[in-house]
């Protein structure tokens, strides 16, 4: 039926059209960006290689770390016997469910983070209070760690809570003497700092960018070797609707992606979402443009490959240095010296760092995130610069 | 006999050679018309340039009074292109494929009467990996059909299949023909011409050599005084082939 009356409309179109070389109805590239935008998701939907990577890959690691990480494990600390053992510092501290304050001797201490047998050593100091007003003086603290290289992973943990600990008592009492309250009530309430939460953002940003750089280059290539995208110009569609459809497809995995590790990771090993629905949203806002920076990467790598063949090392290469230099499993405290500002200035580090502010730190899209969303415009713009001056269509 | 495509003094040159060294050539509507040649003659240059995919160096092409240099767009929506080797998604089955390319020519329609028209209703499930060659050529011209175009050109189509589909083949190409589609086929099978073509131009080296039906151009020869090596027997080995084992599809 359809058929029919469709080759009725489009014989009349087409008499209109030779007599007076007008076109009546006008071709709209958006149902056809639609269409391929579709074929896009279906597509990496059914590619087993692709779900695996980008669904089943990251969310393996977040499993093992989550259930590695479930409230039994317990970080010793050592309290040095020369340390405080009162005041705001110490209590917070003390309160922290994850952290096991242990008190020995200082040998022993010394003995213990040599073999790596404990990762860190504590020692909390009184220096000189300030001066609030004239009836009121602020205590301060020094908070001295010492951390084992014997046994990096646990210390790197260990030292993050730490300094975020500190971070958190420092920020609000700079002026107002009443947000040291509000401090203190969050830590009542007990924020629990598990591995889950250290982890998920970086496998996160793994698989936003291994969807971004595989299933892109691999996709866009293969249209390419195999004439689709020429057999897709032979139709009235735009050709940029080819690359939009291949953008807009692959943000819409990434969002679904996104999706599913944050909620899984939430429901099953209590990922912390600092407020809620709105730190999703956000989270998913930034999957957003950390992966439109990231198939950049992708449209490159396809231009840059001369064979389908050298398409995953080239990938690779891209990826998986970043998988274990951007913070994912080990804090770039810990790494050499030489490859920290390295560490530091990578995409991939760029949106992990950016995941874990807004997740566990309720950091809003703000100055504190500044930095970091430069960091990924910076990328953005000098990889699109190479994607513009690679490009090719066949 | 009205002619729907003008092709005029088309000349395309490439960095290191001159492929289409200026011809010129009408379409007339509702044909078969073939282009006849060598590999490397020139036959998928001038082709591509008809159907708005190659850009031409001179000289100038209209289809259906409109110029591809000015119309391309609207060109592309009244013509149906089949590539030598077009590949299709490789993760979606031929109905979905025939779905997308509806959407991209803006038309609706029902894919399994489409697939059906082309024998592959039974396959519309199937990816398009899973098909013959001659099954895959056939859904190739399907997706030429979707938007039910005034002409579709045939890049080689028969290239690489048996008898049997190719046989299958030029009559579904033939059944597209008398539905009222003008058809601009390339090939370097001459029985193809011959069996098919209302007119062809025999190019090589960039031009064409010359243009009419098959038959006229076998008596010219045969009027020049040609004799072909050995009396002509009333059946060729072909016969002897497709009557042994039969003319059914073997997919």
């Amino acid at each position: 039926m359809y058929s029919e009356y469709n080759n009725t409309t489009i014989q009349q179109y087409n008499n209109t059209m030779m007599k007076n070389d007008i076109v009546i109805k006008k071709y709209s590239n958006f149902r056809g960006l639609i269409a391929l935008t579709r074929a896009t998701i279906i597509t990496s939907l059914r590619n087993p290689t692709s779900l695996f990577f980008n669904f089943f890959f990251p969310f393996i690691f977040i499993v093992i770390f989550g259930i590695l990480g479930q409230g039994d494990i317990k970080y010793s600390v050592a309290l040095r016997n020369d340390s405080l053992k009162e005041g705001i510092l110490y209590e917070v501290i003390k309160e922290i469910d994850v952290i096991d304050l242990i008190e020995l001797t200082d040998e022993e201490i010394d003995d213990q983070l040599k073999k790596g047998q404990i990762s860190t050593a504590i020692t909390i100091k009184k220096v000189e209070d300030i001066g609030l007003s004239q009836n009121q003086v602020m205590e301060r603290f020094e908070l001295e760690i010492d951390s084992s290289l014997a046994s990096p992973e646990y210390a790197s943990t260990i030292s993050t809570i730490l300094n975020k600990v500190v971070q958190d008592i420092n920020n609000p009492t700079i002026s107002d003497e009443m947000k040291l309250v509000v401090v203190d009530e969050t830590y009542v309430e007990g924020r629990k700092y598990e591995q889950i939460d250290f982890i998920l953002p970086g496998q996160l940003a793994f698989a936003l960018f291994s969807n971004a750089i595989f299933g892109l280059s691999f996709s866009f290539f293969s249209m390419r070797k195999n004439l689709i995208i020429k057999r897709i110009f032979a139709t009235p569609i735009s050709k940029w609707s080819i690359v939009g459809a291949e953008v807009i497809g692959r943000l819409i995995i990434s969002v679904l992606q996104t999706l599913l590790i944050v909620v899984l990771g939430h429901y099953m090993f209590g990922f912390y979402l600092a407020y809620g629905v709105i730190t999703v949203i956000q989270i998913l806002a930034l999957a957003i443009v950390g992966s439109i920076v990231f198939l950049g990467f992708g449209f490159l790598v396809s231009c840059i490959s001369k064979t389908e063949d050298s398409i995953s090392p080239i990938a690779n290469l891209v990826l998986m240095p970043q998988l274990f230099l951007s913070g994912a499993f080990f804090s770039i405290d810990f790494f050499p010296k030489f490859l920290q500002p390295i560490a530091n200035n990578l995409p991939m580090t760029f949106l992990n760092n950016s995941f874990k502010m807004i997740a566990f730190e309720g950091v809003s899209f703000n100055e504190v995130l500044f930095p970091e969303l430069l960091g990924l415009l910076v990328w953005g713009i000098v990889v699109y610069i190479g994607v513009v001056k690679t490009f090719k269509w066949e | 006999m009205k002619s729907i495509i003008q092709v005029k003094d088309l000349v395309k040159k490439y960095p290191d050679v001159l492929a289409v060294n200026k011809i010129s050539f009408d379409v007339y509507e509702n044909e078969i018309f073939g282009l006849l040649g060598p590999n490397g003659a020139g036959k998928t240059t001038t082709l591509e340039i008809m159907e708005t995919l190659k850009p031409m160096t001179s000289g100038d092409v209209t289809v259906k009074g409109m110029s591809i240099k000015k119309h391309s767009q609207k060109i592309k929506e009244i013509i149906g292109v089949q590539l030598q080797s077009a590949g299709y998604f490789t993760e979606l089955n031929l109905r979905e494929i025939i779905n997308i390319f509806a959407d991209l020519y803006n038309v609706k329609i029902d894919a399994l009467t489409l697939l059906d028209k082309v024998q592959l209703k039974d396959r519309a499930r199937a990816k398009v990996t899973q098909l013959s060659g001659g099954q895959r050529q056939r859904f190739s011209i399907a997706t030429t059909l979707v938007h039910s175009p005034d002409i579709i050109f045939l890049d080689e189509p028969s290239t690489g299949l048996d008898p049997q589909a190719r046989h299958k083949l030029w009559e579904l190409i033939e059944q597209i023909r008398n539905d009222g589609t003008t058809i601009v086929i390339t090939t370097h099978f001459m029985d193809e011409a011959e069996y098919l073509c209302d007119r062809v131009a025999i190019i090589d080296e960039g031009k064409i050599l010359d243009i009419a039906p098959p038959c006229e151009l076998i008596d010219k020869l045969l009027a020049n005084g040609f004799k072909k090596p050995r009396p002509k027997k009333e059946a060729n080995l072909e016969d002897v082939f497709l009557s042994m084992t039969g003319k059914g599809l073997r997919e």
